[in-house]
């Protein structure tokens, strides 16, 4: 095995010239991979955090609050509430409103404070001025992360602000990112319900005409929870009921939300939703399309090149008594070598592009789908490279090619 | 041409594998060069058609009809009217000058002018009311800043640019930049209606002397060079280099741009206008500002459409190596009969360069009948990015970029002596 190792990496190093444009190449395929999957990731973006609601049975409320037409023990504006008069409720994600007591000179300006559920928080990230989102620092005692939107306060990351919980302890109140002037943010809808989708629960904040200059403190909803605050769901919630909930009850809890504010049910924005996806996704077809052909005759022309290259020494390990199907590995295992310093000048190009801020108004992202696609493309490059020299070779006796002294 | 030929036949004939890869990734990289074209012009010419607010694009009903587009070429197009409380709050030219030559400066190019309309008394409405009922109005003074090509003007605005391409009773001329920008006492005033106002206008008198007519405005005095009539005549034009810092803000301002703002732009145009006028401010300073989150999704298509083209190219350089590798042979023993390193070199390019032109221009007539009117249904706009004069830029472009590659990649390989090239292999 590591015979065919070396032999692989000194065909390589052999035909160093040309695997270098390989490399180059394969590399800017690999880009390109992670580009058109980041393109098509960024259309599910505002869909994926909700899709548990928008694909089952949910209904979207707007609770009334501190309403003279709705008592107070008949409100839905709590998680509590909604799980004690609701029992089919399964989940809730809301953007609840509550405020921080800050102590001292802390906080000299009015800051209004927004709570994310977990959904939001792990599935969904804001454009970011400055920071890092709440899912990506660590929780520690004593503290509450906390994200700002862009503000004239001079709220800034890393300020650290003093506040107590309900009950008088002390915390600390860290500013971990900034959200960007006019980034999308989860909030409530504005507009007609009927055409609602997932786009509208994330508004494009605006300092100016969004907030008259009081900025949005975000934090999770559990560290509300923690600390003890009132809250109140504003005017957003969806929930998530049990699939064996019948549709008279579906229609029995949404009379009970209409009579202490207003909703309806989800499945219409989940149909919005999915018309607007399939829309989005259609637009990108056509590069999908011409990165796909591109990408597979490209792996195909550089497999087949690699194995013509190389035909000559495969002839003389067949000679020195090699067999054909060694020689395949062979290949694979130079084709590796490629794949992996591509591999390695992709992520370059890509550190170096975000690092410089050419990628900085861009939707790339690394997750797990652009490593599917980058690994699919490396996986066509050696199927390709295993099936070209079969090919080639079974065509041909290793007297013609040592004859052919191409 | 006679080896040209022969080349390409023994290409064709014993190569049929290289050959037949070399046409197919041309015919590939042809025309994901052509596709990624029109992703890229698609992209960027939606890239600012996202808004988070439209305000000054369309109709608000009192400049237009509602919801009526405006051109770009449109004087409403981007022109905001900015009401002030004059009523309660009073600011002179002297405190916002500051905030005009700051406007002008940030946005330089992308703002058209900020224009004020001054008065040399403080209007409240119990000063409207007592001249409502007098035979005359105080005279308004119009001043405005613009920067164009860096250098300060005063922009000619429609009202002005209408009566003087109409001749609507416009005499003499309009400022020069020189004027402008060495603060040269000139205006555009009508002397008979300023003689007939002056009386109502504090601070305000007139003389003439020699046919010339000279306006006097808090102590300053201002050759008249243009006189407009009907609805100019109630306005005396000056420079603000030159304007007295004692004049009142009267009513409102105009503030127009000829594009949509960035975000970080309207964050800039409303913390300048917020800082020098604050409260007297009564309208929410609403303007059109694109929308960035989509614009990072069209950032990256546009990046992408430059990233298959790039690897589209190298393919192309790594064939014609690899053709080349092939040729080593052939080329020595042309070296070694007499070639010349020229003679050698044009047969290559002429052979490899004529497939490539050829697979071009059909791969250009394929794009055009049969991949465009599929694309055009996702991309309505490449109907119009594409026409035969795009495609004959493209193709030159084509040319003589293979032409320079391949002329690099065979001249390195004929500067190698014959023996090298032949040993080459073994």
């Amino acid at each position: 095995m590591f015979t065919y190792i070396k032999l692989g990496y000194l065909e390589f190093v052999r035909n160093l010239k040309i695997n270098l444009l390989i490399v180059i190449e394969i590399a800017a395929v690999l880009i390109t991979a992670i580009f058109t999957v980041s393109s098509v990731r960024s259309q599910l973006r505002f869909y994926e955090p909700l899709s548990n609601y928008l694909n089952s049975k949910s209904l979207y409320i707007i609770p009334e609050t501190l309403s003279n037409r709705v008592s107070y023990d008949k409100q839905l504006t709590s998680y509590e509430a909604i799980f004690e008069k609701i029992p089919e409720a399964e989940s809730v994600c809301a953007q609840t409103s509550f405020s921080f007591n800050f102590t001292g000179n802390s906080m000299n300006v009015s800051i209004r404070g927004m709570g994310y559920p977990e959904e939001i928080v792990e599935g969904f990230k804001p454009l970011l001025e400055d920071g890092k989102w709440l899912s990506e620092v660590s929780q520690e005692d004593g503290v509450v992360n906390a994200v700002v939107t862009e503000n004239y306060s001079n709220l800034e990351v890393g300020d650290e602000l003093t506040a107590e919980t309900e009950s008088g302890e002390p915390i600390t109140v860290r500013i971990v990112g900034k959200i960007k002037n006019s980034a999308a943010i989860f909030k409530k809808p504005s507009g007609d319900m009927s055409s609602y989708k997932a786009d509208d629960f994330f508004p494009n904040y605006l300092i100016n005409s969004d907030t008259q200059n009081e900025p949005y403190i975000i934090v999770a909803q559990e560290d509300i929870d923690r600390c003890g605050y009132y809250y109140y769901i504003d005017k957003c919630a969806l929930i998530k009921l049990d699939d064996s909930t019948s549709d008279e009850r579906v229609e029995e809890i949404l009379s009970l939300a209409m009579s202490v504010g207003s909703g309806m049910n989800a499945e219409s924005i989940g149909e919005n939703t999915m018309d607007e996806v399939k829309t989005n996704l259609i637009f990108l077809l056509p590069i999908v399309v011409g990165v796909l052909l591109f990408t597979i005759v490209t792996t195909i022309c550089m497999s087949a090149i690699n194995a013509k290259k190389q035909l000559r020494s495969y002839g003389v390990y067949y000679i020195c008594g090699s067999r054909w199907k060694q020689c395949v590995f062979i290949s694979v295992f130079s084709s590796i070598v490629t794949a992996a310093i591509a591999a390695v000048l992709a992520a370059l190009a890509l550190f170096i592009g975000d690092k410089s801020g050419l990628l900085k108004n861009t939707v790339i992202e690394f997750g797990s789908w652009q490593l599917l696609a980058c690994l699919a493309v490396v996986v066509l490059y050696l199927i390709t490279a295993i099936i070209m020299p079969l090919a080639i070779i079974g065509r041909t006796n290793p007297r013609e090619i040592l004859k052919n002294n191409e | 041409m006679k080896y040209v030929l022969k080349n390409l036949k023994q290409f064709a004939t014993k190569n049929k594998l290289v050959f037949t890869l070399f046409i197919v990734c041309q015919v590939a990289s042809i025309l994901i060069l052509l596709l990624s074209y029109g992703v890229y012009m698609t992209y960027k010419e939606n890239i600012d058609k996202e808004y988070i607010s439209t305000a000054g694009l369309h109709g608000d009903g009192i400049f237009g009809d509602e919801d009526e587009e405006y051109s770009e070429d449109d004087y409403r197009y981007m022109m905001y009217t900015i009401d002030l409380d004059t009523e309660n709050y009073t600011k002179t030219l002297g405190e916002v000058k500051p905030m005009l030559y700051e406007l002008t400066d940030y946005f330089d190019s992308k703002l058209d002018y900020v224009e004020l309309v001054l008065m040399t008394e403080q209007m409240n409405s119990e000063a409207i009311e007592y001249y409502s009922t007098q035979q005359a109005f105080p005279v308004g003074i119009t001043t405005m800043l613009a920067k164009h090509d860096g250098e300060y003007t005063f922009e000619k605005t429609t009202l002005l640019r209408s009566y003087e391409q109409q001749e609507l009773g416009f005499v003499g001329r309009f400022f020069t930049d020189e004027e402008i920008q060495n603060g040269e006492a000139v205006c555009i005033a009508n002397a008979e209606y300023i003689n007939n106002n002056a009386v109502q206008t504090e601070g305000l008198s007139i003389r003439e002397d020699d046919g010339e007519y000279y306006v006097n405005l808090l102590g300053n005095e201002y050759k008249i060079i243009g006189q407009g009539s009907s609805g100019l005549r109630s306005y005396m034009y000056i420079p603000l280099i030159n304007a007295p810092d004692e004049l009142y803000m009267y009513s409102g301002m105009f503030v127009k741009f000829n594009e949509p703002l960035t975000v970080e732009e309207n964050n800039k145009y409303v913390s300048i206008m917020n800082e020098y006028l604050g409260d007297m401010l009564v309208n929410d300073l609403d303007v059109a500002v694109v929308n960035v989150d989509k614009q990072t999704f069209y950032n990256t298509n546009i990046w992408l459409s430059v990233i298959i083209a790039f690897a589209a190219a190298i393919n192309l350089a790594v064939l014609y190596r690899y053709v080349l590798t092939t040729r080593r042979k052939t080329l020595a023993i042309f070296r070694l009969t007499g070639a010349t390193k020229n003679k050698i070199r044009r047969i290559y390019i002429t052979e490899t360069l004529g497939i490539s032109v050829v697979i071009f221009v059909i791969c250009a007539v394929i794009f055009n009948f049969a991949v465009l009117p599929w694309l055009t249904k996702y991309y309505p706009y490449c109907a119009e990015v594409y026409n035969l004069k795009i495609y004959g830029i493209m193709f030159l472009i084509y040319a003589a970029i293979s032409y320079i590659v391949l002329n690099a990649m065979i001249i390195a390989q004929i500067s190698r002596s014959p023996v090298e090239l032949l040993r080459e292999g073994t």
